[in-house]
């Protein structure tokens, strides 16, 4: 066991700091949490300062600060095609699912995305099997979480792994679990402000030490030179995969779309989609500046080939940055990590509590706010195991969650909140495609069976499979798919 | 053919053309697809009484920028061993850049400054004004 920090007491110091604000936080927000309205839906009270700072902090994740600047170190410019996702698919998500969302919400009680689609289609078996497909999606997705979580404790702490992560985890699952969405939501905003900020100090030292965007840029290219081209060292259809599904797939993650139905009114919605594109893009600078900062440093001989390319993002810190900075990044990276964490296991919680339960049981289980608390301990306890039993990478497990969360989502949502001529045979037909392809062309690709070709990811071909029978099966079906729609979910279809 | 079952064929279509174009590697058939299936949706989002309203001229200048940024960026992607740069970027990255990363910002944009009066209705723009 190493204690390194013992030599950076102030990174410890702000770490320490930090994780007693969100403890504090959730506490805080215990009180607020008198029902399990509150605890999944933040009792519809959420303004356009939440739901910026819920939405892009919520989507960060560890996946793009961690995983981002490790994408660059190895592939270079083509980590770009992992990141560059939101600009559109905040726009898009906002014009297919927002406003739809928040109104469906004043006419029904809605405390998780497939209340929503119940709310549509009014079928339980639909509602389980998307409890299901986003339980197993959480669970991919809290696992790269975890293991990013790990990574930063590492650092701040200096101690053994998995030590380390147990901490970490310790803070986010008691926040969680006494704060609910709530303690979510104003944890974002702290953790929102510390990655905006220390995105800005990185950004500022990675080009002023790194010589600009093109002196890091043509030290690369001395190495490889196709690390600077359009993809990178990245196969082509594995970047356009990528895209495909940060683009399409942000809709069906259901962390970031439950936002709309908290929010106090349609208006609360109107900026939050540029907004919350702006956030994400100042900290994507940390993908095009960081891995390719490091990377040169290691060329121009100044530092040793990293071990893994998750690391880069810490070197950096550590290496590059005073203390205070330091700490205070870091703290932001664990933010990052959190917010995402604290999110999914809401998210998660509530499909297991709310959905599948009463996809089984046809009713709502009794104390939904108590089996929320302890649906969220299984889960974190569940994707703890996961991440220790894996060697994949933080942002290959994240992206395999979002695939399938996106494969089950994207296709019922879009065009069922959309498309009047949906029905629910279609509806269940994308939901268990969607999640029956991405499974087993993950499981496959795990076990070393078979891949998909060029790099492509299961998680678009499961949303290419779910739009074709989600659309095939309702013409298939009924022609009269929109005379039987309830009245109040007709009138926001045309609204 | 109905509107709407003509909506569910060009949403099939473009469905099948991803999955084949995605899996047999054609990637400018792709993006075409890929961008086409997103504004697709945004056309569905935003459709209301027969129309789009302010939102179809933002829609179709972005849906052709974005694709030019992509073809720019396939144009260029062989780099030569001593590259150009562009405000710090290859030609094919720089295409990609900004044209597909920073641009389509004026999506979110265009959302705000329309949505409440063409999307909310009479009701809500009379309420809001309240």
């Amino acid at each position: 066991m190493s204690w390194p920090i013992l030599a950076k007491p102030v990174i410890l110091t702000v770490g320490i700091v930090y994780l007693a604000l969100c403890l504090g936080t959730g506490f805080w927000a215990m009180r607020l949490n008198k029902s399990a309205h509150d605890f999944f839906a933040a009792g519809k009270n959420v303004g356009i300062v939440l739901l910026t700072f819920g939405t892009f902090a919520a989507l960060l994740s560890g996946t793009a600060f961690i995983g981002g600047p490790g994408f660059s170190y190895a592939f270079g410019f083509g980590a770009m095609w992992f990141v560059m996702g939101p600009t559109l698919a905040f726009a898009l998500t906002w014009f297919v699912v927002a406003r739809k969302f928040r109104k469906i919400a004043d006419k029904r009680l809605i405390l998780s995305v497939p209340d929503i689609i119940h709310a549509r289609f009014g079928s339980n078996l639909l509602r389980f099997l998307a409890g299901l497909g986003i339980f197993i999606g959480v669970m991919g997705f809290l696992s790269s979480q975890i293991m990013a979580t790990g990574w930063v404790m590492v650092t701040i702490l200096g101690l053994d792994f998995k030590i380390a992560l147990l901490i970490g985890l310790a803070v986010v699952g008691l926040y969680s679990i006494t704060g609910g969405v709530i303690a979510g939501l104003y944890t974002d905003v702290v953790q929102g402000i510390a990655m905006l900020s220390g995105t800005v100090v990185i950004a500022f030292i990675a080009l002023t030490k790194g010589g600009g965007l093109t002196g890091l840029w043509s030290t690369l290219a001395t190495q490889d030179v196709n690390l600077v081209g359009t993809f990178g060292t990245v196969p082509p259809m594995l970047a356009l995969s990528s895209l495909f599904i940060t683009v399409a797939g942000t809709m069906g993650q259901p962390h970031v779309v439950s936002r709309f139905f908290m929010v106090k009114g349609e208006k609360t919605l109107r900026w939050g989609a540029l907004t919350s594109t702006f956030g994400f893009m100042i900290t994507t600078a940390l993908v095009l500046l960081v891995g390719p900062f490091i990377r040169a440093k290691v060329i121009l001989g100044e530092l040793e080939p990293l071990a893994s390319p998750d690391m880069a993002a810490l070197v950096f810190l550590m290496n590059y940055l005073p203390d205070v900075i330091a700490g205070i990044v870091l703290a932001a990276m664990l933010g990052a990590i959190m917010s995402t964490t604290d999110a999914f296991l809401n998210v998660g919680a509530a499909a297991l509590v709310r959905d599948m339960a009463q996809g089984v049981l046809k009713r709502p289980i009794k104390d939904e706010l108590l089996w929320g608390r302890i649906a969220t301990v299984i889960l974190l306890a569940g994707a703890t195991l996961i991440a220790l039993g894996t060697k994949t990478l933080v942002a290959l497990l994240g992206l395999m969650g979002a695939g399938l969360l996106a494969a089950v989502l994207t296709p019922v949502l879009a065009f069922g909140l959309n498309w009047k001529r949906a029905t629910t045979e279609g509806a269940i037909a994308a939901v268990g495609g969607g999640i029956l392809v991405v499974v087993v062309l993950e499981l496959l690709k795990y076990s070393n069976v078979y891949a998909l070709p060029g790099g492509f990811q299961a998680g678009p071909v499961g949303i290419f499979v779910g739009t074709i029978l989600m659309v095939g099966v309702s013409l298939l079906t009924s022609t009269n798919a929109d005379k039987n729609m309830p009245p109040d979910i007709y009138e926001v279809i045309e609204s | 053919m109905q509107r709407q079952e003509a909506i569910g064929v060009f949403f099939l279509a473009d469905a099948v053309i991803l999955l084949i174009t995605g899996l047999g590697g054609y990637q400018e058939l792709f993006v075409l697809a890929m961008v086409t299936f997103a504004f697709g949706l945004m056309y569905l989002g935003a459709y209301k009484n027969g129309t789009i309203g302010p939102f179809k001229r933002p829609f179709i200048v972005t849906y052709i920028v974005i694709l030019l940024g992509f073809y720019g960026g396939f144009a260029y992607r062989k780099v030569p061993d001593d590259p150009a740069y562009i405000l710090g970027f290859t030609p094919g990255a720089a295409f990609i850049v900004f044209l597909v990363w920073i641009f389509p910002v004026f999506l979110g944009f265009t959302y705000g400054y329309y949505v409440g009066h063409f999307n909310t209705g009479k009701e809500s723009i009379i309420k809001e004004a309240k």
